[in-house]
Order: C-alpha cells, then sequence, then structure tokens
C-alpha cells in the first residue's frame, strides 16, 4: 500500500517540492532584505523625529502579492490532492483495480486519508512558517496582521484551511465520484466558508470592543488592532451619507473644526478587536475548521464504505 | 470440495423501482469455467458485481465458497475481477502494473504472469494506456490471475477483441484453468466462445435467471422436435416446451426434455448452445427457471 | 507433436473430436506406442477449450485400452487401436481427397461435403443393419 501511494503521488509531491524550494528562496531573499531596510529607516526616522512619514517598500509589489496570493493554496491542496485522492480513481474506475489486487477498502482508504491529510497539514504548515517569517517586517510596518487578507495567511489558520480543504476535496470526490463536479463543489465550498467566516463568524468569536470620543479626540485603539468599523455618530445615529459641514463650524469662521463638531456632539465611534486577542482567535479559528475537516473525512470515510462502489 | 463456489439464493438488486435482477438462484460448482449469457441489460454486470462484493443485494443471500463477500483480507485475496471497462492506470507502463501486484497481493507468482505476458509478446516498458485492446485485456487478466485467486470474475472481457486477441486470451485462461484451484465465471453476449470453453452455463433474460446448470446436461436435455402437424398438449405436459413454429404441414417445437420421449413420430435433432440460449430468449414469458440441471 | 484441431460447428461433441484424433494418430503411425501425447495445458492453450474436455478424452481413451496416464509425468500411447494397416488407411485417404477434390469442383462447400459425407455413411450403416 505504502509503495502504491508512493507510485501514484510521486509527481504531484516533486512539483509541490519544486515550487516550495522556489517560493523559499524568494521569501528569504526578500525577506532579510526588507528587515534590513526596515531596520535602518527606523534607526534614522528615530534620530530625525519623522517615523510618521516613513514611506517604504515600494518597489516590493511583486513579492507581496506573492505572498498575498499564498492564501490559495489551501484551496489548490483541496483541488490538486483532495478530489484526485479518492474522487477521480473513483470516476475513472482504478478504484476497483486495487480493491480486487487483495487490498481491503478499508485499508486502501485510510492509507489515501493518511497521505492526504499529511500532506496537506505539512505543506500548509510549511508555507505559512515562511510567509509568517516574512511578515514581521511588513506587520511591524504596517500593524495590519489582523485585518482579514492578512489574517489568513499567517499564524496557524493556514494550516486548519490546509486541512479543511483537502478533507472537502475528499468528501466531495468520494460522494460525487466525478471529477469534475467534484472540483466545482469544492470551489464553491471552500470560497463560501472562508467568506462566511470572515464577515459574520470571525468578527463575532469574542464581542467586540468599542471606542467612543468626542469628534477632536483620537480613539484609544491599539496598534495592531482589528477595525470592524468606523462611524461618525451624532447623538446616537450613525452618519451614513455625506457629512456636510454645518455652517458654523466651517474653517473660514476660524477657530478648530473638530472642536466645533464635538461640541455639536458629533463622536467617533469605533468597534474594533483588540491586537491581544490575535492569537485567541487564530487559534479558535484553527479548532473550528480542523473540526470541520474531521467531520468531512468521516463523512468521506462512510460514503466509500458503506455504499455500492 | 463440498462447498459450491459461488451459491446465491433468490439474489435481487433493485435501483429505485426497476429491478435489475431479481430472484437469482444458481449454484457453480468448484473447477468449473462457467459461462453467464444474456443480452445487454440482462442483469449480467450486476450479478457479477453483488458477487464481488462491489455492490449490495436488495434480496436474498450470496456465498462464496461459502461465506457472503465481506471487506476481509481472505475474500479480496480470493476473488478476482475483471470489469468491463478494464481498469488499469493508463500512464503507468505494464512494468509498473506488475510491480503493483507483487507489492499489493501476498500471494503473487510473478514468474509465471511475467512469462505469460512474455509470450504474448507484451512490451513491458510500455505505458498501458498505447497498448492495443487485446494487450490491455491480457495485462489485466495477467493481474488479475497472478494474485493466484481461486474465483474469478470477467465482466464481458472479450467484447471490445478481435478473433485472434479473443482466442489469445481464452487460451490464457483455460491454461490457467489446467493448472488447477481456479473456478472461472465470464460473462458475455457471444455464445459461440462461451460454448467451447465452459462447462457450466447461467442464462440471463430481463433481469431474471433462465437457466442455470453444467453444459453436457444442458446439451443432453435441449432438442428442436420436428414432426407433422399437431397438437403440442401432451408434450407440453410432460415437457416443458420453449418455443414452437407452426406452418401448415409442419411443427417445430424446441423443447427441454424432463423425462424419456415416448413418442417416436417426432424427428429428433440435437441443439447447440446458441440454439438453445434463443429459444429461451424468444419466449415471450420465462418459462419457470431450473436452477440446476442435474449435474 | 501430435496438434490438434476443432471443429465448433460439427455434431460431434468436442471430446469425442479429440478421442478421434488420437486414434487418426495412433492408426496413421504419427503417434506410437510409447510417445508421450500433448499435457491438457498444451493442448489447453493450444485450442483454448475447457480443461475438463480433455482430461474426459484421456479417460476415454484409457478405457479403450489405448493410452496410459502416469501420474505427475504425463499420458502415454499404448497400442494401436484395431483397425486396417497404414497402408490401407493412406490409400483410402488418397481416394477420399480426390472425391473431395471433385465435389469442390461441383461447387460443394465444407458444410455440404461434411453433410452429404455423414449422410452417406449412416444410410450405408443403416443398410448394412437392415
Amino acid at each position: 500500500m505504502t509503495w502504491l501511494l508512493w507510485r501514484q503521488h510521486r509527481l504531484q509531491a516533486a512539483i509541490a517540492a519544486a515550487a516550495y524550494a522556489a517560493f523559499l528562496v524568494a521569501v528569504l531573499l526578500t525577506g532579510w532584505h526588507m528587515a534590513d531596510i526596515y531596520h535602518s529607516a527606523l534607526v534614522t526616522c528615530r534620530a530625525n523625529g519623522t517615523c510618521d512619514e516613513l514611506n517604504l517598500f515600494q518597489g516590493y509589489g511583486a513579492i507581496v502579492d506573492v505572498v498575498n496570493l499564498t492564501a490559495a493554496v489551501p484551496l489548490l491542496i483541496g483541488l490538486f490532492w483532495g478530489v484526485t485522492s479518492v474522487g477521480r480513481e473513483m470516476d475513472t474506475g482504478t478504484h476497483v483495480l486495487a480493491w480486487t489486487q487483495s487490498v481491503t477498502r478499508r485499508r486502501w482508504l485510510a492509507g489515501k486519508i493518511g497521505l492526504l491529510m499529511a500532506a496537506a497539514a505539512v505543506w500548509g504548515a510549511a508555507v505559512t512558517v515562511a510567509v509568517t517569517w516574512w511578515s514581521k517586517t511588513p506587520n511591524s510596518y504596517y500593524a495590519d496582521r489582523f485585518d482579514p487578507g492578512k489574517f489568513m495567511i499567517q499564524g496557524i489558520v493556514p494550516v486548519g484551511y490546509a486541512l479543511f480543504a483537502a478533507a472537502l476535496g475528499l468528501a466531495a470526490g468520494a460522494v460525487i465520484r466525478r471529477t469534475l463536479p467534484a472540483l466545482a463543489v469544492t470551489v464553491v465550498g471552500y470560497v463560501a466558508a472562508q467568506v462566511t467566516v470572515s464577515n459574520w463568524i470571525r468578527p463575532h468569536l469574542a464581542a467586540p470592543l468599542v471606542s467612543d470620543v468626542p469628534f477632536d479626540q483620537q480613539n484609544a485603539v491599539p496598534s495592531g488592532s482589528w477595525l470592524l468599523r468606523q462611524d461618525i455618530v451624532l447623538h446616537g445615529k450613525a452618519i451614513t451619507s455625506a457629512l456636510s459641514l454645518p455652517a458654523q463650524c466651517a474653517p473660514d469662521r476660524g477657530g478648530n473644526v473638530r472642536q466645533c463638531l464635538a461640541d455639536l456632539g458629533y463622536r467617533y465611534v469605533v468597534h474594533y478587536q483588540p491586537a491581544s486577542r490575535y492569537w485567541p482567535f487564530q487559534w479558535v479559528e484553527f479548532t473550528g475548521f480542523v473540526a470541520l475537516a474531521a467531520v468531512l473525512v468521516t463523512v468521506a470515510w462512510f460514503s466509500v464504505l458503506r455504499r455500492d462502489a | 470440495m463440498n462447498e459450491h463456489a459461488v451459491e446465491t439464493s433468490g439474489l435481487g438488486k433493485r435501483f429505485g423501482s426497476r429491478w435489475a435482477l431479481r430472484d437469482c438462484s444458481l449454484n457453480v460448482p468448484e473447477g468449473r469455467i462457467c459461462g453467464l449469457i444474456g443480452a445487454n441489460g440482462a442483469g449480467k454486470t450486476t450479478l457479477l458485481r453483488m458477487l464481488v462484493g462491489l455492490s449490495r443485494p436488495s434480496a436474498g443471500e450470496v456465498k462464496i465458497f461459502g461465506q457472503p463477500p465481506s471487506d476481509t483480507e481472505p475474500f479480496v485475496r480470493d476473488v478476482g475481477y475483471l470489469a468491463q471497462e478494464i481498469p488499469l492506470y493508463r500512464r503507468w507502463t505494464v512494468a509498473d502494473h506488475l510491480t503493483f501486484g507483487a507489492r499489493l497481493n501476498p500471494d503473487w507468482d510473478d514468474d509465471a504472469t511475467r512469462e505469460r505476458l512474455y509470450r504474448l509478446r507484451i512490451p513491458f516498458e510500455q505505458r498501458v494506456g498505447t497498448l492495443s485492446g487485446g494487450q490491455r485485456t491480457q495485462v489485466a487478466l495477467a493481474l488479475a490471475l497472478g494474485k493466484k485467486p481461486r474465483l474469478l470474475l470477467l465482466d464481458e472481457p472479450v467484447a471490445a477483441l478481435d478473433p485472434l486477441a479473443r482466442r489469445e486470451f481464452l487460451a490464457t485462461l483455460t491454461a490457467a484453468v489446467a493448472d488447477g484451484n481456479l473456478t472461472v465465471i465470464l460473462s458475455s453476449h457471444l455464445v459461440t466462445d462461451l460454448e467451447r470453453v465452459c462447462d457450466h452455463v447461467v442464462v440471463l433474460n430481463a433481469a431474471q435467471l433462465v437457466i442455470g446448470g453444467g453444459l453436457d446436461q444442458m446439451l443432453a436435455s435441449h432438442y428442436l422436435l420436428t414432426g407433422p402437424s399437431r397438437d403440442l398438449g401432451a408434450l407440453e405436459r410432460d415437457h416443458t416446451l420453449l418455443r414452437a413454429e407452426r406452418t401448415p404441414r409442419q411443427v417445430k417445437a424446441w423443447v427441454r426434455l424432463d423425462g424419456p420421449l415416448h413418442d417416436p413420430t417426432w424427428e429428433v435433432t440435437e441443439l447447440d448452445l446458441e440454439e438453445i440460449v434463443l429459444a429461451y430468449m424468444g419466449q415471450s414469458s420465462p418459462a419457470p427457471a431450473v436452477a440446476e440441471v442435474v449435474s | 507433436m501430435l496438434r490438434f484441431h476443432l471443429s465448433v460447428h460439427s455434431n460431434v461433441p468436442a471430446y469425442v473430436q479429440v478421442v478421434q484424433q488420437v486414434r487418426q494418430a495412433l492408426l496413421s503411425g504419427a503417434l506410437r506406442p510409447g510417445d508421450q501425447l500433448p499435457t491438457v495445458k498444451e493442448v489447453v492453450t493450444e485450442l483454448a477449450i475447457n480443461p475438463n474436455t480433455v482430461l474426459k478424452a484421456y479417460r476415454e481413451l484409457e478405457r479403450e485400452g489405448l493410452v496410459e496416464g502416469r501420474q505427475g509425468v504425463g499420458t502415454f500411447a499404448l497400442r494401436r487401436p484395431d483397425g486396417p494397416p497404414p497402408g490401407v488407411q493412406a490409400a483410402l485417404g488418397r481416394s477420399l481427397a480426390r472425391w473431395v477434390a471433385k465435389a469442390q469442383e461441383a461447387g460443394l462447400d465444407e458444410t455440404d461435403m461434411e453433410s452429404l459425407l455423414h449422410a452417406t455413411v449412416r444410410a450405408s450403416v443403416q443398410a448394412r443393419t437392415a
């Protein structure tokens, strides 16, 4: 069985290894360089007091894009490894060949699932380790690691996503048993899960904190927090249309515009998740996706073993 | 050898409201080559898949060497199967498939398998997807035989082969049976091949078993009776009438004799297997099925 | 090496054809007492027929005392069956070949010839016993 798994998947393994090697080289080189630039810039700006006006990393668009694109890695794992693992074999009928060669269905399926999950975890972890290391510098500079686009490619959640996507592809293939529909279901399912979690679940994993201050003050939101909403509020109601400046606060009247609006009752209200919650949120989301993966693996297991071949 | 290789009783399979096979009871003794005959859609593939355990019965039972099919090592070792589509890994070479067989089967006979393919002049280093239909079938058969099963089930293995490839396939198969310890069930809608190779026959028609039993006994009990036109009541009472054809002067009756024929005015002609099968299939309603012609 | 052939459309059962061909070989001298007959596996590989058919034929020949099966070794010819000496056999074969040529010229095919031969043999046997 080990031989069979290796022989069937050795090409995939080689391609993945080659792609990762190239990716790792790019990440290492740019990461070191960016850290260097940032460090020297900090030394200079602290001496000059110009740290608020730093404008770094202008030419690094390409690597930034590549790193952002690693958000697609779990989905690719689900499509290229998850669906082909069982679904494509059942589509082409070669599972019957293995099953009539003295290998029980159970052993065959356990081997396939084991390899798939291990590969998804390893590959997901390898990519996220590289991305998280590389992101140390941008995280310090932009303080945006809690933002959805960055949250999903760093830390521990990408490993959870990889396991989930692999299990989703596996289950889709095991239930549908046709490659193309299974691929479609995996794409739709994965994107739907990500969108749902990002927009409706993660923001409410813990009750967001609120910072409610008069218009002329700064909200006390710690650096690196995730801003969920920012509203201008007047008498308890948020202003949704364009703010028209009341006549008495016009700049040509002299005096501080902000102070004037504050006196009229305008306030800034910010809903946010504080930066301190970053790791707890990572772990909760990771656990949730791993649990989903376990459910999907069970579905695949029973679909293959209990139904007619 | 007390147990039959295959024993089914009341076996049936339903897909939704449609029965693909119904009330099938048959016995195939060990060591036989059994031909499973029927038109497309008669239920042959449905029956074979239930025997292998790929499909679960909706009714009735199946026993293979005394045990129902199960997802266990002993069963999957004992039973080999060749599906109609001949599933092979298209991008693998023939040699890859042989390694596959050796690694997955504890009882793999590597020398015999290599020799078999070598004698058929099948190139080992060629990708299976580029082989001809006949060569692919031989590779699949070699894989199925190499693991030394006790029962081998073949679903229309020669349907897409030219006559030479068919001959080579059947020769390989019968030689393997000659080695001993192998029972074969092969399905086909071409009866002539089966007659020379099989010693046991099962005929399916419209999802039902029509007749099953030893070939010799079947040939010895089915005849074409020709004679002057007359009433067939007596014939129908004493024997089983399968089909009758009348002309103004003459009547022809295809019968299964369930006892000695007393009427000497009949001219008796022997029937070959194809004619017997056609007589059964041509009936508008099936005669009561005979699960075992005395063997 | 003795080679068999099988005529599928003949009314004669397969095992009987094998028996007949062995007898012919013994009569004509192609197979001599002491020679080994092809193994069941060899015959089956050549003809693609059921092994039991060959076994049945060899058992029948053994019953007639023409061959002997030796466990683990093979089947061996024992004696020549009763029949005309090889020369007569060959002469009859030649005259039959002349008849076949004439029949072919007249337009008969293999099946027609076989039916005619069969009917003639049957009629002659009936006439003899009448």
